[in-house]
């Protein structure tokens, strides 16, 4: 006997000790051998439990039968009644094993060896009694047929609807291999849709016993009292038999309403497939000659299908059971259900890039259950790759594209479509109409600059938006950045990657993130795998690519799931992560971000989208109400924007504002900026966010007018691109004008440059299309201005004539007041 | 107590002993007493024993001026299956008693008062029968239990044949009424050769069957037998019908000797599993197990007398619809009889069948308990040094 088993019979002799006869140890029979099991006999009081209606019914006393293995407590006891009084309920099987644990390996805990044992089987029993073993609501335990064959089938779609009798007919088998047979499809005898190899289908409106009979006799006994009679099981199996192959063995599948949830009205079929030799098949094929015109033929059908009736009703015929392994949407449950990666099922999803993050993205994005997956990628695969990337040594040289399709097929077989295409991204998908190619969600693992900025782009063309991440890892993949940027969000990842500089910038906890991503100077060594001839990329392995990868996707899918949520007032999210083994102790593992849309305003002329933050919009007003309260609300005041300029993508941001500074003269028709400290705080702002936010531009307001440029201003404008100490060739104008309500409701925004005014110094003429956008009363609020909320408006101070549309309208203004000019 | 069933078994709490009214048929006051044990101060206030000859005297129909009882069945003469019996037939109209004369062959030493009344009465009737050729009425009636040989002895020379059952046989017959319908009370014991045996081998057994309607109930009275009778009784039964059971009343009480045996040569008692699942193999669907005992303790000491907690524990497992004990129903302190009715549609217990209230159960106390908690210490402890 082992130490385990001693310990397990002395934990049991325990029990037997102070239970004053509820438990006892009857006797124990030793181990056979030295791997056998001890058996010990014991009793339990059951007369104190409670019992219900259906439940099993239990002595006042039961006796049991506890094989201790010799590995106790590491391996399970197995617990056994000496009789067959529980066969046929759930959780019984082979008659009399009983099913303690749904789970062993969670539920099992050595160190509480037969205490745990006993205590589990004492809470079976009590729930047996009650008929509580599956719980009202809960899974119901599938019956079983214990398999005799090799082949394993599995069911991959819904059974036909059973109501009231049974059905009959075929199922359509996709023959993987010799040992595995899937059912792809459910039908009539007579449908045209019929594949080369059928099985012959029983599916019931009653539940069968809970083990499956191993005897065909009986079985046939079983299906007879569900209305499926023997003469229609033999017709059925001898149709199937008919339409297949000569030689090939033939799949019975019988099916019982006994899956699902206790208490539901309509329970699923539970299927099981019974596996006839193809020697009996030919008996059922000649069976089908009863039914020929030839009486020699048809008496030749008659003999052999008593033969055949014989043969079923033989008591030594049994059912030889195929493994079952369910892949039904009906019946499955995923794995996976109820994660941050549901969002991408019956989804499609563009992933470009297929390299250490793009490809275990697509992997678990393909596992996730995308209905398809479109692949961008321009690389070949190179022996390097192999260090991290999920490639095999067949795979080198081989697109990476068209090589991860290949692996993502062969994980859901005719279950998701891959899409996968060689190419340089920008000049493939971000050149068509539609950059997202229907996708619902387009995920980017290129880490490039160029492809995000050519996104930005494009995405303010297209009409169709939808959601993008956008990963990148630090240099040693140790830190990872996911931006995500919604549909409804007034940028793409590259506003999102800029905000988060800016708020990240602000943290000073944060340096570690900031100085990865966005280092003070640029980082001096860069990792070339093959240096001199291959491109720049992090140093970092399998593991330390998978984790980031995979990480900042379930934090993506997440944010993806409830950006749409009409509660969020945020419409894009960033996460830094790091990795825990590379992290110094107290430093953030995970930091996360949500933005707000910025209030968007187009400048016409320049081509440029204007996009202001919310904060600063707020700090603009504040300042107005600040100027109203000492000057009075007719009185013109202004300050200093600041922000950044892309040229590529077109966009001005207004990141920050300040105030008029100290010399700045306010009244009621003109508002005089002032320069005091200004350079101060542009210097502090450029060195905070390293860059990101500096000198971009004045504001003021039109405290009784629509913020259209008046000549002065164009003139103030005129004067700041020509200045001669000037660095900056471009000056932003925000004006805040009244639209007649309460607050400066209207906005307008023009970037200029010296080559707007050579007209004006040339021929005296400027000639401006200005887009005056209203204002949100509450910039918080996500809404994002539409196309629609704008109008072009003519001023009254200016003169002009509608050139082409009422939307579309240009003014001419010209110089009146030299003064004023002057003063500027 | 609403009175006697229209027909069924009822097993009284007196005490470890037995008596078992078995109602053939109210109406007709067809009433089978086996076994009597009236205790002296049952009735009396707190007393929980029933004062079954009172509960007799006022459930049975009158015949003439005194109540009337059918049919009186001794299966021994020991003191707690006859005592009272005095009164009862004093007080009593006994129409006919059945009995083994073997019984008395072997008692003759040491027959306590009550005993000594039924032999006397016994012998009386025995002779009266003989003296009349078997013409005798209500009140004179008797039916042995024994073998052929018997009729050759002196004492039973001329005794009617058809008043001699001979185990293996079936009686239907209650104080000359036939009720072969609803009645039939099948002989297993005593054994021939078991005269030289211990005492208690020669108690008489029966199966007895009752029928009203389709509702069929059975019930197993097996008296004190102890493991070898009891296994002789199922081996030698070839019609098994003779041996299944509604009810089976272990016999001696809850003696652990029925199932706890030591044959020669052998050391200790061992658990004969044989008999287990023999006794087993005869219960109905329905079934029940009576003893017919005091509250049984959760243990015994070596040496105590039945009942035994040990038997009390093989016999739960293999009763189907529970183990009962007539003087722990109920309430112990105020136990009520066990009466098993036919009913309309079925074979039933009366009374609520009381449902357990959901809590830890015994069995997981005791795993508590020996897992150990991690509660301190709820005394203090000394400890010292030498010095």
């Amino acid at each position: 006997m082992s130490p385990g088993q001693d310990r397990a019979l002395a934990e049991l002799r325990e029990i037997e000790s102070i239970s004053e006869g509820a438990f006892e140890l009857l006797s124990v029979r030793p181990p056979e051998g030295k791997r056998s099991s001890v058996i010990a006999e014991i009793a339990m009081l059951r007369s104190d439990v409670p019992k219900s209606e259906g439940g099993i019914r239990l002595r006042d006393r039961e006796r049991f039968l506890i094989y201790i293995r010799p590995g106790f407590p590491f391996e399970i006891p197995v617990v056994c009644t000496p009789h067959h009084r529980f066969a046929g309920h759930p959780h019984v099987q082979w008659m009399n094993q009983l099913c303690l644990y749904q789970s062993p390996g969670t539920e099992w805990c050595p160190g509480d060896g037969m205490f745990g044992v006993i205590s589990r089987l004492d809470l079976w029993l009590g729930r047996a009694a009650l008929n509580e073993l599956d719980m009202e609501g809960a899974p119901l335990h599938p019956p079983v047929a214990y398999p005799t064959e090799r082949v394993l089938v599995i069911p991959r779609k819904d059974t036909p609807q059973v109501e009231g009798i049974a059905w009959f007919g075929l199922v359509n088998l996709r023959v993987v291999s010799r040992d595995r047979v899937d059912i792809v499809g459910w039908t009539s005898v007579s449908s045209p849709d019929i594949r080369p190899t059928v099985g012959a289908a029983m599916l019931l409106s009653r539940p069968l016993s809970w083990e499956y009979p191993t005897k065909a006799k009986t079985l046939l006994d079983q299906l007879e009292r569900n209305g499926v009679s023997r003469e229609t099981a033999r017709l059925v199996m001898a149709i199937a038999a008919d339409i297949n192959p000569e030689d090939t063995d033939l799949f019975v599948i019988v099916g019982a309403p006994m899956r699902g949830i206790r208490g539901s009205a309509r329970l699923k079929q539970h299927l099981s497939a019974w596996l006839i030799r193809k020697e009996v098949v030919k008996g059922l094929r000649l069976l089908l000659n009863k039914y020929r015109p030839e009486e020699g033929l048809r008496a030749i059908g008659r003999e052999v299908e008593r033969l055949m009736e014989e043969w079923f009703d033989d008591d030594d015929v049994d059912v030889g059971w195929c493994a079952v392994r369910e892949d039904r949407s009906e019946i499955l449950v995923p794995r996976d259900s109820g994660t941050a990666m549901n969002v991408f099922r019956d989804r499609t999803v563009a992933i470009w890039g297929c390299g250490a993050l793009g490809a275990p993205i697509a992997e678990c994005v393909a596992r996730a259950g995308a209905r398809k997956i479109i692949l961008r990628d321009k690389g070949i695969v190179a022996p390097g790759v192999l260090t991290r990337q999920p490639y095999v040594d067949d795979d080198l040289g081989r697109s990476k594209a068209h090589t991860l399709a290949t692996r993502l097929m062969q994980i859901r077989p005719g279950g998701i479509a891959i899409e996968p295409k060689h190419g340089d991204v920008k000049s493939t998908v971000l050149d068509e109409e539609d950059w997202t190619e229907g996708a619902d969600y387009v995920i980017d693992t290129t880490a490039s600059m160029a492809v995000i900025e050519k996104l930005e782009a494009r995405r303010r063309e297209c009409g169709r938006q939808v959601p993008v991440v956008s990963l990148v890892v630090g240099h040693e993949a140790l830190k990872g950045l996911v931006v995500v940027s919604g549909a409804q969000h007034s940028g793409g990842p590259i506003d999102v990657l800029r905000n988060t500089k800016i708020a990240a910038c602000t943290k000073g906890y944060l340096g570690d993130y900031v100085d990865e991503f966005w280092p003070a100077e640029p980082r001096s060594e860069v990792f070339q795998p093959e240096p001199g001839c291959s491109e720049a990329t992090f140093i970092g392995s399998a593991a330390d690519s998978v984790a980031l990868a995979t990480t900042m996707l379930n934090l993506a899918a997440a944010d993806l799931k409830t950006l749409t949520d009409s509660a969020r007032t945020d419409s894009a999210t960033a996460h830094f992560v790091a990795q825990a083994h590379a992290s110094p102790p107290g430093r953030p593992l995970h930091v996360n971000f949500a933005f707000q849309p910025d209030v968007v305003i187009e400048d016409p002329q320049s081509g440029f989208q204007i996009r202001i933050a919310p904060e600063a919009l707020a700090e603009m007003q504040a300042w107005v109400e600040r100027s109203a309260r000492r000057y009075g609300k007719q009185a013109e005041t202004g300050g200093v924007l600041f922000g950044g300029r892309d040229n590529a993508c077109g966009v001005l941001w207004v990141s920050e504002v300040v105030g008029a500074p100290p010399d700045s003269d306010s009244a009621k028709e003109h508002f005089i900026c002032g320069i005091q400290g200004v350079a101060e705080v542009n210097e502090e702002k450029r060195h905070r966010t390293r860059g990101s936010v500096e000198y971009i531009g004045m504001w003021h307001t039109h405290p009784t007018s629509a913020p259209v440029p008046s000549g002065i201003d164009f003139l103030a404008m005129h004067k700041l691109v020509n200045a001669p100490e000037n660095a900056s060739p471009r000056h932003f104008l925000l004006i805040l004008g009244d639209d007649g309500g309460p607050s400066l409701n209207l906005l307008s925004g023009c970037i200029f440059a010296k080559k707007d005014f050579e007209e004006l110094e040339t021929h005296g003429i400027l000639e401006r299309t200005i887009a005056i956008s209203p204002v949100q009363s509450s910039p918080m609020r996500r809404t994002v201005s539409q196309p629609n909320d704008r109008y072009l408006a003519l001023s009254d101070m200016h003169f002009g004539t509608p050139e082409s549309s009422v939307n579309d309208s240009r003014f001419r203004g010209s110089l009146v007041n030299t003064t004023l000019l002057d003063n500027c | 107590m609403k009175g006697f069933p229209h027909c069924g078994f009822v097993f009284w709490p007196v005490g470890t002993g037995d008596s078992t009214t078995i109602v053939i048929d109210k109406a007709r006051g067809a009433i089978l007493q086996i076994d009597l044990r009236h205790m002296e101060g049952a009735g009396e206030k707190d007393d929980p024993h029933a004062p079954i000859i009172d509960i007799l005297k006022d459930q049975l129909s009158k015949k003439g001026e005194k109540p009337y009882l059918s049919v009186f069945a001794l299966t021994h003469p020991d003191k707690d299956h006859c005592q009272g019996f005095t009164r009862l037939l004093k007080e009593v109209t006994i129409g006919e008693l059945w009995f083994s004369p073997r019984i008395f062959r072997e008692y003759n030493k040491d027959l306590g008062d009550d005993a000594s009344a039924f032999k006397k009465e016994a012998m009386r009737r025995v002779k009266k029968t003989i003296e009349k050729k078997g013409a005798v009425g209500s009140g004179d009636r008797v039916r042995i239990i024994g073998y052929d040989e018997l009729l050759k002895e002196d004492d039973f020379d001329g005794f009617p044949e058809d008043q001699l059952t001979i185990p293996g046989n079936a009686i239907t017959k209650l104080d000359g009424s036939e009720y072969a319908e609803r009645f039939r009370a099948f002989v297993h014991a005593p054994f021939k050769d078991d005269s030289a045996g211990d005492r208690n081998d020669t108690s008489l057994a029966f199966q007895i069957v009752l029928a009203q309607g389709e509702v069929v109930g059975s019930a197993l009275l097996l008296g004190d037998h102890c493991y070898p009778t009891v296994k002789r009784i199922f081996d030698s039964t070839t019609d098994k019908h003779n041996l299944s059971w509604n009810v089976f009343l272990a016999p001696h009480h809850c003696s652990k000797s029925v199932m706890y045996w030591c044959d020669e040569g052998e050391e200790n008692e061992t658990l004969r599993q044989d008999i287990i699942d023999a006794i087993e193999g005869a219960a109905c669907e329905t079934g029940y197990i009576v003893v017919s005992s005091e509250p049984i303790p959760k243990t015994n000491e070596p040496g105590d007398n039945p009942p035994h907690a040990i038997a009390k524990r093989r016999y739960e497992e293999i009763a189907p619809n529970g183990f009962l004990c007539t003087q722990e129903h109920g309430d112990k302190d105020h136990p009520i009889p066990l009466v098993f009715e036919l009913g309309v549609d079925d074979f039933n217990l009366w009374g609520p069948q009381t449902s357990k209230a959901a809590g830890l159960t015994a069995v997981a106390k005791a795993v508590e308990q020996a897992r150990g908690g991690a509660a301190p210490p709820s005394d203090r402890v000394g400890f010292g040094g030498n010095g």
